[in-house]
Parts: C-alpha cells; sequence; structure tokens
C-alpha cells in the first residue's frame, strides 16, 4: 500500500479511536451531559476503516450496539452523533436512538440494532432491494462473533446465498460476547467453520489496517459483480470493557497479559509506526493531523452542548412512517 | 340502467377473491410492490390470493419463502426500507410468534429510533384457524399480544369488500401493518366494487343500527354479533353492530356515538379475555361514558387456556352467537 493512501487510513481511524476517547473522557464529568449506555470500539477500528474504505455513499452499512466507528467510518456526521449522545435535538436520531441505534441515511449508515444481530437479516432484504432494482450497490453488516449464534444469522447467510445477494457479511471476532469467551460458546475454532460450505469465508487479521482493507477490497468488487454473499471474519479485540469506558481487564476470563499483547498490536498504533518507518514526514504530519482533529472534535461537542434538548411534544413524532 | 339490470351485473367475490383482485390492481400499477410467503406459489397459494400471480409478476416479485421466519421477517424489513412495499403472508399467526423479535424489536421501531429518517411499509398478514381439532397452536388470534406495541397499526377485516379496500390502505401505508384475517370469513360472497379504493385505518362500521344495546365486534365475531342480533330482535330487543375493522388505532368517535345512544355494551373479541382489546375497549368505554352506563360491560372472549383439539372442548372454548345473544340479554333483564 503506497504510505499516503495508508496515512489517509490512519487519520480515518485515528479519529475513530479519538473521538471514543473523549467520550470516555467526559463520560463521568461531574455534570453528566451523556445519558446513554456506550460500547466503545477502540481496539477495532481497522475493521470499520478498511471495509467502509471501498464502500461508496450509495452503499449502505447496518451496524450493531458498537456502532460508533462504523458510523463514522461510512461518513455519518460526527456533530449530530455527539448530539446525539447528548440527549439533544440535532442528534442524528432527534435524541430517540442515543448511542447504540446512530443512523445518517444521507451517509448511507442504517439505524444500529442493539438486539444481537437483529440488522444481518435487515441487511439481507435491504441487498435483495438492491438486487431488484438491479442497480450495483453493496449492503454491509457488521456484526460480532457472539451475535454470530443467532439462528438468524444463518438463515439469513443462507438466504443471501440462495438468492445470490451482493451483500458483504463482516463477522468482528472480538473474541467475547460480554464477558463469555468464545471458548465456552463454540464448537469451533472459527465463526467462519460454520458457514463455510454455505458461501465464500476468510479468517483474516482484523488489526493490520492494509489486510482489511485489502481483502474487503476483492471481496466488494466480486460483489458487485454479481458474484453473490461473501462472509469476512476479522480477528480482532477490544482494549475497552464491553460496555462503559473501562479496559475490560479482569483477573478470571481477560487478564492483563492477555490485554497487554492486543495492545501491542492496536491497529492504529501499528499504522501509525508503519508509516514513520516509511518516511520521517509522517512525524509531523501526524501532529499535524492531531491538532485538526482535536478541534473538529471540540466543534462537534460545542455543538452538542449548545444544542436545544428536544420539545416535549416531540416524543410523539415519528412513530409513524 | 333500472337497479334489476345493475344487480343482474354486480359481481359477488368471496373474501380471498376480493383480496386478490386488490393485490393485483397494486402490483399492476405499481413495480414496487414485493410479496412473499411461505407456499405463496403453490396450488394453495395462501387460499387462493397469490393464485397464478407468479405467472404474470415473476418470482422476484412473488417468492416462495424458506423456513425461517425470524430470518425472512428481518428480511422482508430491509426490502421494505430499500423502497418496496412488501406483503409477507402466512397461512397462521402462529408461526409469527418466531418472528415477534423482527417486528417487535425492529419493524416497530425504526422510523422512531431513527429519528423518522427511515420506513417500514411491510404488511403482514395471517389468518387465524379455528376447528376441526386445529389444536392450541394452529389457532391464536395474537391482536392482543400485539397490541400493546407502539409503531404497529393492526386491520382485522370482515367482509370481502373491506378487506380488499383495508388491503389497499394497508399496502399504501408508510408503516408495519399486521393484516389479520379468520378462516370463518372465508366462506362469504358479497358484491364488491371493481377497480381500486381504500378504506381508511380508525374508522370502523355499523353493521346493523338498534337502540338498546351496542355490540362491538371483532373479525369473525362480527358475523356471531349479526346472527345474534337477528334472534334478538325477534324478542323485540334492538342491538346495534359495530364492526371495529381495525382495531389498532380503532374508532374511538363510533363507539362514544353508539354507546351515548344505547348506554348498554357487549364486547365480542376472538381472542384470550386477559390483556385483550375487548378489555381495552371497556376501559376507554369506562373511561369516556361511565356515568351513562346503564350495566356494567360483557365481554364475550375466550377463556385463558390453551385450544384444547377435542371438538367437545372446542364447543365450551370457542364464543358464538350463542354466547353473545346471553350476553345481551344478561345486560336487558332489568329492562324487560
Ligand atoms: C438478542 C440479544 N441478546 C442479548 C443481548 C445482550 N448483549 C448485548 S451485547 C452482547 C454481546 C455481543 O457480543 P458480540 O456479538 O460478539 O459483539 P461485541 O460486543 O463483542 O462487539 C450481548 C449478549 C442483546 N443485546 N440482544
Ligand atoms: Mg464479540
Amino acid at each position: 500500500m503506497e504510505s499516503d493512501k495508508l496515512y489517509e487510513l490512519y487519520k480515518k481511524m485515528r479519529r475513530i479511536a479519538c473521538v471514543e476517547d473523549v467520550i470516555a473522557d467526559k463520560y463521568y464529568e461531574k455534570n453528566r451531559k451523556m445519558h446513554t449506555p456506550i460500547h466503545l470500539y477502540n481496539g477495532q477500528e481497522a475493521v470499520a476503516v478498511g471495509v467502509c474504505e471501498n464502500l461508496d455513499r450509495e452503499d449502505i452499512v447496518f451496524s450493531n450496539h458498537r456502532c460508533h466507528g462504523h458510523y463514522l467510518a461510512k461518513g455519518g456526521n460526527l456533530k449530530k452523533m455527539v448530539a446525539e449522545l447528548y440527549s439533544k435535538n440535532t442528534g442524528c436520531c432527534k435524541g430517540k436512538g442515543g448511542s447504540m441505534h446512530l443512523c445518517d441515511m444521507e451517509a448511507g449508515v442504517a439505524p444500529a440494532s442493539a438486539i444481537v444481530a437483529g440488522n444481518v437479516s435487515i441487511a439481507t432484504g435491504y441487498a435483495m432491494g438492491n438486487k431488484l432494482k438491479g442497480n450495483y450497490n453493496v449492503s454491509c453488516v457488521f456484526f460480532g462473533d457472539g451475535a454470530s449464534e443467532e439462528g438468524s444469522v444463518y438463515e439469513s447467510i443462507c438466504f443471501a446465498r440462495l438468492k445470490k445477494l451482493p451483500i458483504l457479511f463482516v463477522c468482528e471476532n472480538n473474541r467475547y460476547a460480554i464477558n463469555t469467551p468464545l471458548e465456552e460458546r463454540e464448537p469451533l475454532n472459527t465463526i467462519s467453520e460454520k458457514f463455510s460450505n454455505i458461501l465464500p469465508v476468510s479468517v483474516l487479521d482484523g488489526n493490520d489496517i492494509e489486510v482489511v482493507t485489502g481483502s474487503a477490497k476483492e471481496a466488494v468488487a466480486q460483489i458487485r459483480n454479481g458474484k453473490g454473499p461473501i462472509f469476512l471474519e476479522y480477528i480482532t479485540y477490544r482494549t475497552r470493557a464491553h460496555h462503559n469506558i473501562g479496559d475490560g481487564v479482569n483477573e478470571k476470563i481477560r487478564t492483563q497479559e492477555e490485554w497487554n499483547m492486543w495492545k501491542e498490536k492496536d491497529p492504529v498504533e501499528l499504522a501509525r509506526k508503519s508509516l514513520i518507518r516509511h518516511s520521517r514526514k509522517y512525524v509531523r504530519l501526524i501532529d499535524l493531523y492531531e491538532e485538526e482533529l482535536m478541534k473538529e472534535i471540540e466543534e462537534a461537542f460545542a455543538f452538542a452542548e449548545e444544542s436545544p434538548f428536544p420539545k416535549k411534544e416531540e416524543m410523539w413524532e415519528d412513530i409513524w412512517g | 340502467m333500472s337497479e334489476a339490470d345493475k344487480k343482474g351485473k354486480e359481481r359477488f367475490l368471496s373474501y380471498t377473491e376480493a383480496e386478490k383482485e386488490a393485490v393485483e390492481l397494486m402490483l399492476k400499477k405499481s413495480p414496487d410492490i414485493v410479496l412473499m410467503g411461505q407456499g405463496i406459489n403453490d396450488e394453495n397459494a395462501m387460499f387462493g390470493v397469490t393464485d397464478g400471480l407468479y405467472k404474470k409478476y415473476g418470482t422476484d416479485r412473488i417468492f416462495d419463502t424458506p423456513l425461517a421466519e425470524t430470518g425472512l421477517t428481518g428480511i422482508a424489513i430491509g426490502l421494505a426500507m430499500s423502497g418496496y412495499k412488501v406483503l409477507y403472508m402466512h397461512n397462521r399467526p402462529d408461526f409469527l410468534y418466531l418472528a415477534m423479535d423482527q417486528i417487535i424489536n425492529h419493524a416497530a421501531k425504526y422510523s422512531y429510533m431513527s429519528g423518522g429518517q427511515v420506513n417500514i411499509p411491510l404488511v403482514v398478514w395471517a389468518v387465524t384457524g379455528q376447528g376441526w381439532g386445529s389444536a392450541a397452536q394452529h389457532s391464536q388470534s395474537i391482536h392482543g399480544i400485539m397490541m400493546q406495541v407502539p409503531g404497529l397499526k393492526i386491520v382485522m377485516p370482515t367482509t370481502p369488500a373491506d378487506a380488499k379496500g383495508l388491503l389497499k390502505t394497508a399496502m399504501d401505508d408508510k408503516s408495519p401493518v399486521l393484516f389479520l384475517e379468520h378462516r370463518r370469513l372465508f366462506g362469504q360472497e358479497q358484491v364488491v366494487p371493481e377497480g381500486e379504493y381504500g378504506i381508511p385505518f380508525g374508522k370502523g362500521v355499523l353493521r346493523r343500527e338498534g337502540t338498546d344495546v351496542t355490540v362491538i365486534a371483532i373479525s369473525a365475531m362480527v358475523i356471531d354479533a349479526i346472527e345474534a342480533s337477528e334472534r334478538l330482535q325477534e324478542e323485540g330487543i334492538s342491538t346495534e353492530v359495530i364492526d371495529l375493522r381495525t382495531v389498532k388505532p380503532y374508532d374511538r368517535e363510533l363507539l362514544i356515538t353508539s354507546v351515548s345512544k344505547t348506554k348498554r355494551v357487549v364486547i365480542a373479541d376472538t381472542s384470550w379475555i386477559t390483556g385483550s382489546v375487548a378489555k381495552e375497549i371497556s376501559e376507554f368505554i369506562y373511561r369516556e361514558l361511565f356515568e351513562i352506563l346503564e350495566k356494567r360491560i360483557e365481554i364475550v372472549a375466550l377463556p385463558d387456556v390453551p385450544t384444547p383439539a377435542a371438538y367437545v372442548l372446542e364447543d365450551i372454548y370457542y364464543q358464538n352467537a350463542d354466547s353473545i345473544y346471553y350476553a345481551v340479554k344478561r345486560l336487558m333483564e332489568d329492562k324487560e
């Protein structure tokens, strides 16, 4: 990958990481402003960025409870996202969705579902809509290793294969569903094996942005060419707790050693190091971007602070289509 | 044209023929309508509603489905979100329990949770069975359970002409609609207007005018209510029969007008009594018209047991014209 391209991807990952960090910093501030349960995306940034890099605005992304990264990577509006976390009516969902249901249809981000695997079948239906219309748009759904255990995922994958639907299934295998490790839930070593006789699957390093971008590029091209659905499993790790702002380390399950090992492989850090190896010029560029980014994020939080709350009567709006 | 000539030209259609006509008129007009369901293109063809349609409109738009109600309901929602009007048909509502997550957690909530960014124009159609030992899993009316859910509309037409008009309104609606029918209604034939027409949601209709008692009936209970009211008429008791047509929203105005006149109320529901639509309506009437009611409201609904298979037990379990007849008689006791 060209280093300038890598720099672009680095910035997108760093942006997500930084937004999450600022949310974490402010989450417990004295006069709490964010009254919404958060599932931060730190550690998995390469998956969202690498996949969405290959999607166009007309392509649609479906997400889950851990949706901040997918939303931002696909081009969801940052100001509206923060305003949503602040319960403001300028939020992307007018204050009716909160952290787990971010949506920006203008950017091709469908409403995220916090019912585990809830969006996998809906994304499949959307792909069918695209196919019926005869366009070349791709539907892409992100879901966890835990979600892959829901029956509707199997149902959706079989149907997508049956109808050769233009859908990319992206499983982010971070080895945990809340605190339950993979070994206690899964019969096989990978998630993909469960589906490998139905559709093409690959198991890939989800912390290497070049690997993710490259594999998704190939998959998206095939899907656009009418080859039918593809399943990509990215092995990754969340460096935060399942929800809330901690690091999720605990003695019995997620040990400090395990966490340290994965922190070494943090995708944003890996990309940064790789850039600097390419050329010293990136030291300065990265610093410059840091300033730009902090300014953008500060503006987004200021926008959220200044925005009005929804009015009482707005509670009754948008129930019906 | 004389009245007699006109009559000769009028077409009598069955319930499912009327629905088929509604569906076909819509298919012809707009390319964005999709029909799906398990067995939709087989010889039963959803009791005839989709009979042969796939030959004209293709299996892309009218497709049979795997037995995966959860996943396929999600798929129907995704199709609807992408801009299609989707009619997902089931032979029985009992199977919809598998799809509750998608109907309740997703279809009913996506417009709201997204601040109005998406619509889910999905109609889920199903037919309640009754009798012939169908037992507990092939006989359920689910409107009481579903009525609680904000974001869902529930339509329960009684006559062929209403089924045709309400199906069009349901398909034109931008929100998810449950379209719930009853096998006992399928025997009817009726003059059904030609061409497309819609019937607004939230508008009930008087099937019979009367002065002594209002019988508010849902779905197949309308047939029983009319039968009972004919017998009661012979005894000099005048009943007004309201066909609710849609249970969410339901026609509050019509209920108030009718009950203000009769001051006596029977509510007849096809489902279980606890947590029922009948109870919801009775609460509404008590709240609005408590002072003028002559008697407490009588509810005719199913006892709180799973449907038994044995026909001798079915006979006790199911409510019918007799049940309504006696409920009215109880209300009229002191008047006679
Ligand atoms: C149907 C359902 N069951 C349980 C939950 C509670 N829950 C929320 S997130 C989660 C774990 C999901 O794990 P995974 O899919 O691997 O995603 P991750 O959190 O690791 O990103 C669970 C069990 C839920 N939201 N929905
Ligand atoms: Mg997981």
